[in-house]
């Protein structure tokens, strides 16, 4: 199958072979190096000047760094950056109203920002040569001088040829999934993902799609109706289309399927999605076809090498709790004295493999010990522990249902804490409030009795839908996952290229679109987890949900 | 539309003009528009007064286009951590009676904060001329990110020298530092920060609070003139 990548590389290749044959017409090869990493065809960095007087090299200052990956631009830090792609910069620019709207309307800016916006930069279409005299002078293609915080390159004449053809193969072209009408759209369940859990993400996501089709049939029947703004905006709304993505078999033959699907009806982005398993195979399909996949609802993301992938997270699961675990530890106890016993599972593999690497970085002893099936780990669990220790950390992976209730808490007096994952609370409830006073739970959600006021905006808009709230944290993250998609549609208003739809994500999910679940949920550029840290959480049957934090917030 | 609300009010009054026929606003830095007095927009909360800072044209030709205002700051008595894993209380760090520059920053920042990053970096053989003892301080506005690590990271790129302090800490202690600096952004989202930068010459000095990007030689030139500025 020919994904998207690389047919871009292809067609740089192309390019490539015709600017050996002409030297003059630049690599486009050597121009994507320049425009990501700041090196010239020699492989050196570039000099360059920024706000006057500030000698700076490009390798620190790339076109990546503020055109952004997708070459449409930014706005930061009261900064307005312009889209540098080819199909706009070899055009003359007349004026468009949709493509700075956000910036005109929809984002929250300074006032001298606005006033900013509001001239219109009118210019004619950029020639290699004017081009050239805006990268190296600062000088527009309408004779004027650009901000000083475009930086003045000493880009030699082959890199500047270079950088102009890999821009000239970005053209303004929608991606692959977006139709004339439609929008497709996909989520992945994979094989015993728990069905309750899947039901209650695909309601809530088949009543939004429902929802967010009414309202553009509405307004796509109404055209006229608004002549000063929406009805600009006729041709960038298109019907969502979800596809459910059903994977079977093992993890390592998933990124196969979801090649077949993909290749069978391409979509623009995949939204949520029920992971039990590894993401890892479904991230690398993610960027092998440069699909976004928006906040899937998964223990395992992808950690390793995620910075600018294309899999963004609500964060970084198991292995965020077994660091909060190690933090926990470090800092309750003087010089802790740890026993670890785990699952050799992923889940929990996973989490003791991460507080290994905290506890070993702080000084604190530990002895960690996996077991290769549930009855081996109950076993060592129930012969724990002949000396007095700060904290038996268990790990019980996938049989959290079988480990925790079997736990003779009696008997684990020695262990002064017992540190379980978050998803053993429910198992824990059973013991008598008396001897559950030693046990505590990696928590990396809001804790209870907070109250973020988007939640009431979910809720109502769930009851209004008639849509039951079975599974709150599923049902709030799948929304969560949604309305980014909505928001960030509507800011990128017809220019559907998907690492913009990705930066729009890394720019606005600070915003107040929090569901609550999470104290805070926010990225920024790259980044690709959105909560950073956890609770550690003790029981206590008087409080709300019959937990109270014993830690602050960690991040790790 | 649904997720327009916050901006309806600012449509009606605009739409009915034709967005492109609005006379531009004259911008600061744009080439042959504001004069300087338009660079200084007066913020009615601050209690400092405006100060009549010059910016003279750098080698460039073009203007700076940053607000200088006055004021008085007191640090909360937060602890921080370094670049370096070091606990850092706030308060007293800038309470040490020597040149202070302080700015906010956070290290994903693709396109304010390297240029902020870099000035600093720029700045210091200047800066050291006219004050040995002076200290740098940088100070994440998204610590949850901003490990200790990736401060130290930053501040190798910009070849900090030890009198430079990287600073992140726990969200809530950023946000205090945030409300006690007057630098808090809008729509509780770090995107839409502002670059700020502090200088104070000595505790005898009031803070000179510049939001913009400057040049190295705007820094310095505003780093030497804050001395001016005595608290009564």
């Amino acid at each position: 199958m020919m994904n998207r990548f690389l047919c871009g590389l292809l067609m740089l290749a192309v390019a490539s072979t015709a600017a050996a044959e002409n030297p003059a017409a630049g690599d486009p090869v050597a121009g994507r190096r320049l425009y990501f990493e700041g090196l010239s065809a020699i492989g050196e960095p570039i000099a360059a000047r920024t706000e006057g007087d500030i000698k700076i090299s490009s390798a620190q200052f790339s076109c990546v760094s503020c055109h952004r990956p997708s070459a449409y631009g930014s706005s930061e830090g009261g900064i307005y950056v312009p889209p540098i792609r080819g199909g706009f910069l070899f055009q003359p620019n007349k004026g468009d109203r949709l493509r700075i709207f956000k910036e005109l309307y929809q984002e929250i800016q300074s006032k001298e920002f606005w006033a900013e916006m509001r001239d219109p930069r009118l210019r004619p279409a950029y020639t290699n040569a004017t081009l050239s005299k805006a990268v190296t002078e600062g000088v527009d293609a309408a004779g004027r001088e650009m901000k000083r915080t475009m930086p003045r390159y000493d880009l030699s004449a082959a890199d500047m040829a270079n950088l102009t053809a890999y821009l000239k193969t970005l053209d303004a072209k929608p991606d692959p999934g977006v139709m004339p009408t439609t929008i497709n759209f996909a989520t992945i369940v994979t094989p015993d993902a728990d069905p309750d859990a899947t039901k209650a993400m695909l309601d809530t996501m088949s009543a939004f799609f429902k929802w967010m089709n009414l309202h553009t049939q509405g307004n796509l029947q109404s055209p006229g109706f608004s002549p000063n703004y929406r009805s600009d905006f006729l041709a960038t709304y298109r019907y969502w289309d979800l596809q459910v993505w059903e994977l079977k078999g093992e993890p390592e033959t998933w990124r196969g399927q979801l090649l077949e699907f993909y290749k069978s009806k391409p979509v623009f982005a995949v939204i949520s999605g029920m992971v039990n398993g590894p993401h890892s195979p479904i991230a690398d399909f993610c960027d092998s076809t440069s699909t976004p996949c928006v906040m899937p609802i998964t223990e395992l993301p992808q950690t390793n090498d995620a910075l600018y992938k294309y899999s963004l997270y609500f964060n970084r699961g198991r292995e965020l709790e077994g660091e909060a675990a190690g933090s926990y530890l470090t800092t309750t106890f003087a010089k802790a004295d740890i026993l670890q016993y785990y699952l050799e599972d992923d889940l929990g593999a996973v989490s003791a493999v991460a507080l290994l690497r905290t506890i070993n970085r702080s000084g604190a002893r530990i002895v960690s010990e996996g077991f290769p099936t549930p009855e081996k780990l109950k076993e060592a669990v129930a012969k724990c522990c002949s000396d007095k220790i700060d904290a038996l950390v268990i790990w019980p992976g996938t049989a959290v249902g079988q480990i925790v209730p079997s736990l003779d808490l009696n008997k684990l007096k020695n262990a002064a804490e017992i540190i379980l994952p978050s998803d053993a609370i429910s198992s824990a409830a059973a013991f008598e409030p008396k001897s559950n006073k030693r046990l505590r739970f990696v928590y990396p959600y809001e804790k209870p009795g907070v109250l973020h006021p988007r939640e009431f905006d979910v809720r109502a808009w769930m009851g209004s839908r008639r849509l039951r709230i079975t599974n709150e944290r599923v049902q709030f993250q799948t929304y969560y996952a949604l309305t980014l998609i909505e928001h960030s549609l509507e800011h990128l208003l017809g220019d559907f290229n998907r690492e913009y739809l990705i930066e729009l994500i890394e720019h606005e999910a600070e915003k107040n679109l929090n569901i609550g679940t999470y104290p805070t949920l926010a990225l920024g550029p790259g980044q690709r987890f959105a909560s950073k840290g956890a609770y550690v959480m003790r029981l206590d049957e008087k409080a709300e949900d019959g937990m109270v934090p014993a830690s602050a917030w960690i991040v790790p | 539309m649904r997720n327009f609300k916050n901006v309806a009010a600012s449509l009606f009054s605009l739409v009915s003009v034709n967005w492109l026929s609005l006379v531009p606003i004259a911008r600061a830095g744009d080439q042959a528009s504001a004069a300087p007095a338009d660079e200084h927009h007066h913020h009615d909360h601050m209690a400092g007064d405006e100060s009549g800072a010059e910016h003279d044209h750098d080698a460039s030709g073009a203007k700076s286009d940053y607000e200088r205002t006055l004021g008085a700051y007191a640090a909360p008595k937060v602890t921080l951590v370094d670049q370096f894993q070091r606990p850092v209380r706030l308060d007293q760090l800038l309470e040490e009676d020597r040149p202070l520059l302080v700015q906010f920053i956070f290290t994903s920042c693709t396109t304010i904060c390297p240029v902020m990053g870099a000035v600093f970096g720029g700045a210091q053989d200047d800066v050291a001329a006219l004050a040995p003892n002076y200290r740098m301080v940088s100070i994440s506005i998204d610590p949850e990110y901003d490990t200790p690590e990736r401060l130290l990271e930053f501040a190798q790129k910009q070849n900090a020298r030890g009198d430079w302090e990287l600073l992140t800490g726990s969200a809530a202690d950023i946000q205090s530092v945030i409300k006690a600096f007057d630098v808090l952004y809008q729509g509780d989202n770090k995107m839409y920060h502002q670059p700020y930068t502090f200088m104070r010459w000595s505790s005898k000095n009031k803070w000179v609070r510049i939001r913009g990007l400057m040049s190295v030689a705007d820094l310095t030139r505003e780093f030497a003139e804050s001395r001016r500025d005595k608290v009564k």
